[in-house]
């Protein structure tokens, strides 16, 4: 039985059947138009596919959602680490960054569809907005983290302050910063979709919501497993990038605590 | 003696002056109309009258309410089974894919059948808040748990400790710091989350209240409840930084 | 030298002054929602159906979620028409300032066409709006333009909506859902969902705004004054063009589906259930604004509350530029 488990590609397909198992059941269960059934949701994607309109949407979102997430790793990198190696300029930003946060952007839609228009551009500084909380933060934690001995052996070595940031801090960091790019990741999914609700032109969201405000459920859904087809894409990716930059980094065979 | 005062000196708050600052010029410059960006000292002007009014403060009460449950459900779950996924590898193995279909999904889509299959009131924004929130608490402990020191734990059984009780006495606080980070991004995503829910269907909660100003065109109205969600989230925060302070005595990157 | 060049400069500054006080823009921004704007999906999907269109003016199109959000826009001046609810609009003017004017009207209510209406289960034993008292009832927004009317409606029949039912937030489609769970004793119902739900036989009508008030304009389209003051042509061609779209859109019931269906995403099966049906909303053939029934609506809305004072609708009326244009 522990060796089915460790067949490479079974679980995985395992746990979407057993999702998509689920799914039915709720569906079935709660018999309501709003949560349709697997077999109606698949039923959904020929004329989808068909219509030259949705990939188009699904281009648009990709596209803000890859440079809104490039732009925030640009932005929230240096800021995260600098966070972490500077107590004053942890201080300084951390008030700044819990004030700013919670607030959800999209109320403040209106005034920023004003000055940046109804196109890509707020929907975009939308996403950079939310994805930059998770890379901060974990840049920082990584950042701070980073053991003194070895900056100091760094330093006794002649190293000077910014080849130490270089060399030493960021790949130090690196385990955690990429955990902060994978969380970003997510969120960058989840904000192309609801940036899209407030100003529509195009996009996933644009799709799910208009077809919520008229009842196409299995549209919804439809673009629903969409993302999340998307959603696996990136992560795998991510994780061959992941163990290629800090493979090193991992503990060798896992974390023996039991010997079942 | 400098370097001292200078440490003790909240400057945190210089940047959060120069925000309120330049919200002041843009709102005068005339860049943005009153009817759509009102001047801070109105906004706070009328902040502070609200938190005098008991009705508003049973919508913060609320929206505080189902903030914290679905955040304590998220992080239960999260932890929960971040440290299962991270130390047993059959568990890692089914957990693994669930997270990454279910983590980008915008459970926001899903919100009309919560409602019908929860009700209207805390029961589905508590579960909206915590779906959203679990994920990012779960990726950081899962990634927490993996990275911990083998030779920690192989002391600790050699010691005599059983399998269980050394992920609670070893795995547990070595991933600590990892938790925490992910408790912080799971805060704001609550914060978040539970506002948005409350804008699109409620009946209470600051983000009615928005959402209600904002069909009245009271302007002024729709920035308190962002200027109460915003406070309640540092609030918040700072709490989860005491607690952080508390809990990590001793770590290195404390010092 | 320098004199003479002063001298060039300053004409040529006046000159290009007045030159850009006379030249009109040629763009319009207009703000627009789903549904029930088949005018300016006409405009949008079939341009060359209208003169000049694309050629010598153009449409720029911003699509919302809804009205409300229009309303922001044009207070801002990010667009220079839209459509508008009658309420969203007047508050709008009175919360925000916002100086515009109803040059058009795209749906409305008349005897004999649909009218919102409240529904309950097939077999609820309720039978009338009085034993709504201590019950569930869900509307699509609460203090939105229907609501005026439901709670006038409710007082004639002695019930508080603000104290005797316990009002929630429900948005049209999923209102056939709600009535089935139980979750609310009776709910709103707007097409295309009530043709849905009355073909699956699921529930009554209890009572409809009809009841009420008979002609219920649901919404216009409006332009801020400022635009209109520098742009009169454009915006006389824009309104012309609404007329023009709503005879085509009624003239060609079967092209309408289709292009509808291109805006909405909606298969045209759906849409062939209710829309230009006698189980839809009234459009007046030019797109004519009801201003006396607005006027009644706004009445209603002071009494209930949704508006801070009395609004007289002439405020938005400038009749170079209402509809039916010559």
């Amino acid at each position: 039985m522990r060796g089915l488990a460790t067949l490479p590609g079974l679980p995985p397909l395992l746990a979407i059947g057993g999702l998509l198992a689920a799914w039915q059941a709720a569906s079935l269960a709660v018999g309501l138009d709003s949560l349709p059934g697997v077999p109606a949701t698949l039923a959904a994607f020929p004329d989808l596919i068909r219509d030259p309109d949705t990939i188009r949407n699904i281009a648009d979102s990709l596209r803000r959602m890859v440079v809104g997430f490039a732009a925030a790793l640009a932005l929230a990198l240096p800021l995260g680490i600098l966070m972490g190696r500077s107590r004053t300029f942890a201080r300084l930003m951390n008030p700044l960054l819990m004030v700013t946060y919670p607030v959800p952007k999209a109320a403040l839609m209106p005034i920023i569809m004003l000055w940046l228009g109804v196109g890509d551009l707020s929907k975009t500084l939308v996403i950079v907005f939310a994805v930059s909380l998770p890379v901060i933060y974990h840049a920082y934690a990584g950042a701070r983290a980073v053991e003194e001995k070895m900056l100091w052996s760094a330093a006794a070595m002649g190293m000077s302050g910014p080849a130490r940031l270089l060399r030493v801090v960021v790949p130090a960091a690196l385990p955690e910063i990429l955990v902060g790019c994978r969380t970003g990741i997510v969120i960058a999914l989840i904000t192309m979709v609801t940036s899209e609700m407030i100003a529509r032109q195009s996009g996933i969201g644009n799709l799910i919501f208009n077809s919520l405000d008229f009842a196409q459920y299995e549209t919804v859904y439809a673009m629903i497993v969409v993302v999340g087809v998307l959603g696996i894409v990136l992560d795998i990716a991510f994780e061959r990038l992941r163990t290629a930059l800090v493979g090193w980094a991992s503990p060798v065979g896992e974390v023996a605590v039991a010997s079942a | 003696m400098s370097a001292r005062l200078l440490a003790r000196a909240p400057i945190g708050l210089l940047p959060i002056a120069v925000l309120i600052g330049i919200w002041q010029a843009v709102a005068l410059s005339g860049l943005a109309p009153p009817a759509l960006l009102p001047r801070p000292a109105l906004v706070f002007a009328r902040v502070l009258e609200q938190l005098g009014q008991p009705e508003f403060l049973l919508h913060a009460a609320a929206t505080l309410r189902r903030l914290f449950a679905g955040f304590v459900v998220a992080l239960v779950l999260g932890v929960a089974l971040g440290l299962a996924a991270g130390v047993n590898r059959r568990v890692d193995a089914v957990v693994r894919p669930l997270v990454r279909i279910l983590a980008p999904i915008p459970k926001i889509a899903l919100y009309p059948a919560l409602i019908l299959t929860l009700g209207f009131d805390d029961a589905p924004k508590i579960v909206l808040v915590a779906a959203d929130s679990f994920f990012p608490i779960l990726l950081a402990t899962l990634q927490g748990a993996r990275a911990v020191e083998p030779k920690l734990v192989w002391a600790a059984r050699a010691a005599g400790t059983s399998a269980a009780a050394s992920i609670y006495k070893v795995v547990l606080p070595a991933t600590l710091p990892a938790i925490l980070t992910g408790c912080r991004i799971g805060l704001v995503v609550s914060c978040i989350v539970v506002f948005l829910a409350e804008m699109i269907s409620s009946t209470d909660g600051l983000g009615w209240v928005l959402v209600n100003a904002a069909r009245r065109f009271q302007t002024v109205d729709m920035f308190v409840p962002l200027i109460a969600i915003s406070v309640l989230g540092l609030a918040l925060n700072l709490g989860l930084s005491a607690i952080r302070a508390r809990l990590l005595v001793g770590f290195p990157e404390e010092a | 030298m320098r004199t003479q060049i002063a001298g060039l400069a300053g004409a040529a500054l006046v000159l290009s002054l007045s030159a850009a006080r006379a030249e009109e823009a040629t763009t319009i921004k207009v703000g627009w929602t789903i549904p029930a704007e088949e005018s300016k999906y006409w405009m949008m999907r079939r341009p060359d159906a209208f003169a000049g269109l694309g050629k010598t003016w153009k449409i720029e199109f911003v699509q919302f979620q809804g009205t409300p959000l229009i309303t922001q826009a044009l207070a801002a001046g990010a667009v220079d028409c839209g459509t508008q609810a009658p309420l969203a609009l007047a508050q709008g003017a009175i919360g925000g300032g916002l100086k515009a004017d109803i040059v058009a009207q795209h749906v409305a209510e008349k005897a004999g066409s649909f009218s919102v209406y409240w529904a309950v289960k097939k077999d609820s034993p309720i039978t009338s709006p009085a034993e709504l008292k201590g019950k569930t009832v869900s509307i699509n927004a609460l203090g939105g333009g229907i609501y005026a009317p439901f709670a006038l409606l409710l007082k004639k029949n002695g019930v508080d909506a603000q104290k005797d039912i316990k009002m929630v937030e429900i948005p049209f489609p999923v209102s056939e859902d709600a009535l089935k769970t139980g979750r609310v004793d009776a709910a709103v119902m707007n097409q295309p969902f009530a043709a849905k739900a009355e073909a699956n036989g699921t529930i009554r009508k209890l009572f409809s705004l009809a009841d009420q008030q008979a002609d219920i304009v649901h919404t216009v389209e409006a332009c801020r004054k400022d635009f209109v003051q520098q742009n009169p042509n454009l915006v006389k061609t824009y309104v012309k063009a609404i007329t023009a779209g709503m005879k085509l859109a009624l003239a060609d019931r079967a092209e309408t589906l289709k292009v509808v269906s291109e805006v909405m995403k909606v298969p045209v099966p759906v849409l062939d259930t209710y829309l230009l049906k006698d189980n839809d909303f009234s459009r007046d053939p030019t797109a004519a604004p009801n201003f006396a029934a607005i006027q009644t609506l706004y009445d209603g809305y002071a009494e209930t509350g949704l508006l801070p004072r009395k609004l007289d609708v002439q405020e938005f009326h400038d009749p170079a530029v209402t509809a039916p244009l010559q």
